[in-house]
């Protein structure tokens, strides 16, 4: 099957044409969201919390991933809308992205003078814009050039039987074409740090990743939660998980069996082909946002119980391996491999299934996210607000 | 000619992992003494079972010998703290965590 995309200005690939509408701080974000909503898809918000009244470490990570993704070859166009007194201006964001190859719109709210002249200016740009993109046409494409972000978030029984192992074909797959492929969420790995560690192709990656589980582990202890301590949970075990080892293998086992070529803090860019682990926290939307600012153009998102998360600048493709969810949710999930569990599908099979469904939504598809409009992005913070 | 009636189910009673793997978990709750057929790789396994093993439970698919690594997804999850036999519901009375 013919897998296409969009090349863009700087040779980069996307394989949506998403018109974004970016709050540079918390007090722009609603704005975005009603001209979003006004506008209808391509455009899309992304609404956040954040970009005033944080500082160091904090701030440059809030300013990294809004770059991060204003850059993301899935967005044609930007409208960058921020108060005007905020810690971060929309012009120290565009300072930040420069050499920019798309379009992006500036719009100060404290300049128009309003909530209704900002909209009223964005509503005519984006009927400009959407004229000017009606010129993208789609040219073929490899899916090794693509990046794939891994993620799993209400986990069940099914999750490390089903929907995990099925995951893991399809990550090997794209990593022997000589694709990217990110793994995230650090706390979900306590347990089988060290099997990781063991696929690490260098002493550097082996290190990095010991130092980011133990690092975790001491932030946790300084909130008083013994994590060992309480993990596999009376659920967990109530479902036949034994040790955290097992848990967290469950987990990992969605990444396959490649061996791992780099550790990428959050929103980093993965350059050459292969597996990678990002340093991001447990909660599904914070570690999706640091995998799509850092360059994702889709995530593949295990789930046993179901979760409506989708994301505005990367289609979520939701994979379940239970069957009573996959009929209950079916408004939140994409893939079905609970044949797995029937004896009616083999890994392999579910894995090629997971494959040809990503590429028709990398040809265009609508993801059930896409369908409903449920964005949510949050971007990890290093601090507290001030 | 006269076919002997065994309790073989056609459908998956337990999902073996990786062919290294010495324990299958179960997909439905099955009860002490039943049979059933498990999948390693290629081959077919005739397991009795020594014990209810509930839904998402494991059983022990060889004899794991005390002190010895449960091994699932080809990797060790934790260590038998008594002797397991084949058949055996494998879980938080017999198993502990490496770490």
């Amino acid at each position: 099957m013919k897998i296409t995309g969009y090349v863009r200005k700087n040779g980069e690939i996307g394989i949506r044409n998403y018109i974004a509408v970016v709050p540079s701080s918390i007090c722009a974000a609603r704005l975005c969201d009603i001209i979003a909503f006004n506008a209808k898809q391509p455009v899309v918000s992304l609404h956040h919390v954040v970009g005033c009244c944080q500082a160091g470490d904090d701030l440059t990570q809030t300013v990294l991933s809004l770059a991060g993704l204003i850059r993301h070859p899935n967005v044609v166009a930007v409208l960058l809308i921020g108060l005007g007194c905020e810690t971060l201006t929309v012009d120290r964001l565009i300072e930040e992205c420069n050499n920019l190859d798309k379009r992006i719109e500036r719009l100060v709210i404290q300049e128009l003078g309003g909530v209704k002249r900002t909209y009223d200016r964005a509503i005519k740009l984006i009927e400009l814009i959407k004229k000017d993109i009606k010129r993208e046409r789609r040219t073929k494409i490899q899916l090794a050039d693509l990046i794939f972000g891994l993620e799993c978030g209400g986990s069940d029984s099914t999750s490390g039987l089903a929907a995990n192992p099925a995951v893991g074909a399809f990550a090997d797959m794209i990593v022997s074409m000589g694709g990217r492929v990110i793994l995230s969420e650090i706390t979900e790995f306590i347990g089988a740090e060290h099997i990781l560690a063991r696929r690490a192709l260098t002493d550097n990656v082996v290190r990095s990743i010991l130092g980011k589980v133990a690092k975790v582990e001491r932030m946790m202890c300084k909130y008083g939660v013994d994590f060992r301590g309480t993990q596999p949970t009376v659920g967990n075990i109530k479902g036949g998980i034994s040790t955290l080892e097992e848990k967290s293998l469950g987990c990992i086992y969605k990444a396959g069996k490649s061996k791992i070529t780099g550790i990428l803090e959050y929103a980093q860019r993965p350059s050459s082909p292969g597996l990678y682990i990002m340093d991001t926290p447990g909660q599904d939307v914070e570690s999706i946002t640091g995998m799509v600012a850092g360059g994702a153009h889709l995530i593949i998102f295990t789930t046993g119980l179901g979760t409506p998360v989708g994301f505005p600048v990367a289609p979520v493709i939701k994979v379940t391996g239970n069957k009573y969810t996959f009929k209950k949710m079916s408004d939140c999930i994409d893939v079905d491999v609970s044949g797995i569990i029937d004896g009616k599908l083999d890994i392999k099979e579910a894995g090629n299934r997971i494959f040809n469904t990503v590429v028709r939504v990398v040809n265009g598809k609508k993801v059930k996210s896409e369908l409903y409009d449920y964005f949510e992005v949050s971007i990890a913070r290093k601090g507290f607000t001030f | 000619m006269n076919f002997i009636h065994n309790n073989r189910s056609n459908t998956l009673d337990a999902i073996v992992i990786d062919i290294k793997d010495n324990v299958a978990t179960v997909v439905r709750s099955l009860d002490k003494g039943r049979v059933i057929n498990i999948k390693i790789g290629k081959m077919t396994k005739r397991l009795k079972l020594k014990d209810y093993i509930p839904c998402w439970h494991k059983v022990a698919i060889r004899r794991i010998p005390k002190n010895a690594a449960i091994v699932k997804y080809g990797y060790p999850v934790g260590y038998a703290i008594k002797e397991i036999m084949e058949g055996e519901h494998v879980h938080v009375h017999n198993v502990k965590g490496i770490k």
